[in-house]
């Protein structure tokens, strides 16, 4: 017989080392897998922070031409029963090479005008963060209404009605550079959300409203710091708890907006994408104080930010 | 084949076995001990609310930490709450928040969707409870941590309510 040792017996690997050396293997792959997902996550985070530095980098080229950042949304009030109304993303469009989504674009009717149906469903790659999943928000009839998008605007410390401090956007404002005399390098413009759909088993006027870009609503796109990114103090708004009650934890009313807030989230594990006013973007911790991500979303609040605590 | 195998040998073999597996192992205790252990632990929490005196029939109640990161929100079902230890807080300093609306009876044009109408809600819990919220509960790691909230709709005439 093949390789036979002076004993007699057969030289080679018994069923309990081939065993041992399959299990060894098995853990290795185990231990390798996670890592292989997570540059996998990375390279989609990297990706994440380029599109919200081409945000920065539209919201100033807006504001070298019109001397202020776009405004937080446009309403106006034209009759008691007839108002007009215009969201963020409509003004970025020129700037983040869209020009001809915004020629498509109606801007003598409000968003929700049948003319600019076509203009609410073009995704933009800029707006999406590879990281989140794609939403489309619904018409009452179930068909497609708009894209939600993964990047929110900074409304200050509070509530949608009440900033406390004044934050870079307001309802018909946008900062200017001069405006920003914290520096526009200790106060953010941008920070991510995520892209939540439409509550399951639900009719369809039940819906969860965060991360809808297109829109002037509150709990749409503006973030407040009342509480820090990836909070678990659940949302206040236009939302649905049952959604993802561990990574969105939502309390619903969809009345009195001035009350609502939202919390920065995303899908990174340990925090969030946020884009500074001077156009870098940080990847701002879970764990950042509460003080200091409040000191963050004010223009002119005078806080002294240690670059320790970000 | 298994053949005509001695015991010796197989005491030899169950000792590489388990020189193999020893670290093995320790690589398999180190990458599952390094999970989720940075999450103080949770506690169960009950307790009841009640507005000018009578139950509160539904609404939801939010500890937010003022300490800690740790939050955990709660249903009030008939003027009683509460969590069990995997919802619950962690040991600390709360602020609560309740928030309770109720339907007006009416309908109103959504405000997301031209054509659809969605109920009309008024508060029935005034904002110093929830948005504005002045109420605290500290959570033990020891007690049984049960609370009583007595809300009233009308302020206090005595003093100005503000919290900030």
């Amino acid at each position: 017989m093949l390789n036979q040792d002076a004993n007699g017996r057969r030289g080679g690997f018994t069923l309990i080392e081939l065993l041992v050396v399959i299990a060894i293997i098995a853990v290795l792959i185990a231990l390798l897998l996670p890592a292989v997902q997570s540059a996998r996550e990375a390279a989609r985070r990297i990706q994440c922070t380029n599109n919200i530095k081409q945000l920065g980098l539209a919201l100033h080229n807006y504001h070298d031409v019109h001397g202020r950042f776009a405004p937080g949304s446009i309403t106006v009030a034209i009759t008691p029963t007839r108002d007009y109304r215009q969201p963020f993303v409509t003004s970025l469009l020129p700037y983040v090479e869209q020009g001809n989504l915004a020629a498509s674009y109606n801007f003598n009717q409000s968003f929700q005008h049948g003319t600019n149906d076509t203009t609410r469903l073009a995704r933009v790659n800029v707006f999406d963060c590879p990281s989140d999943q794609q939403v489309l928000f619904l018409n009452s009839d179930g068909t497609n209404a708009d894209v939600k998008g993964n990047y929110g605007i900074n409304w200050g410390q509070d509530t949608y009605g009440d900033p406390i401090l004044k934050a870079p956007f307001a309802l018909n404002y946008g900062a200017s550079l001069a405006e920003i005399t914290d520096g526009t390098s200790n106060t953010f413009l941008m920070a991510e959300q995520i892209q939540l759909p439409q509550p399951a088993g639900q009719p369809v006027n039940v819906i969860d409203r965060r991360g809808r870009i297109w829109s002037d609503q509150p709990s749409s796109h503006q973030i407040s710091t009342r509480n820090g990114p990836n909070s678990q103090v659940p949302d206040l708004g236009a939302c649905w708890p049952a959604t993802d009650p561990r990574k969105a934890p939502c309390v619903r009313r969809t009345a009195q907006g001035p009350t609502h807030y939202m919390a920065s989230r995303g899908k990174h594990p340990g925090g969030v994408n946020v884009l500074l006013g001077d156009g870098s973007v940080r990847f701002i911790k879970d764990s950042i104080s509460i003080p200091t991500w409040r000191a963050l979303s004010s223009i002119a609040g005078g806080e002294v930010i240690s670059a320790d605590s970000l | 084949m298994l053949t005509n195998r001695t015991d010796r040998p197989r005491n030899r073999s169950l000792v590489s076995l388990a020189a193999r597996l020893v670290p093995a192992a320790l690589v398999v205790a180190a990458v599952v001990g390094c999970g989720d252990s940075s999450e103080p632990p949770r506690l169960p929490v009950s307790g009841k609310v009640t507005l000018d005196g009578k139950p509160l029939p539904a609404g939801q109640l939010t500890f937010v930490p003022l300490d800690g990161r740790t939050a955990s929100v709660a249903e009030v079902r008939d003027g009683a709450f509460q969590t069990d230890g995997s919802t619950g807080p962690a040991p600390g300093r709360y602020q609560v928040e309740i928030y309770a609306v109720e339907s007006t009876g009416k309908t109103i044009p959504s405000p997301d969707i031209p054509g659809a109408t969605i109920e009309e809600e008024r508060d029935l819990v005034p904002e110093r409870y929830n948005v504005k919220s002045e109420l605290t509960a500290e959570v033990k790691p020891d007690g049984d941590n049960a609370y009583e909230f007595a809300l009233t709709s009308q302020a206090p005439a005595a003093r100005k309510v503000r919290r900030r």
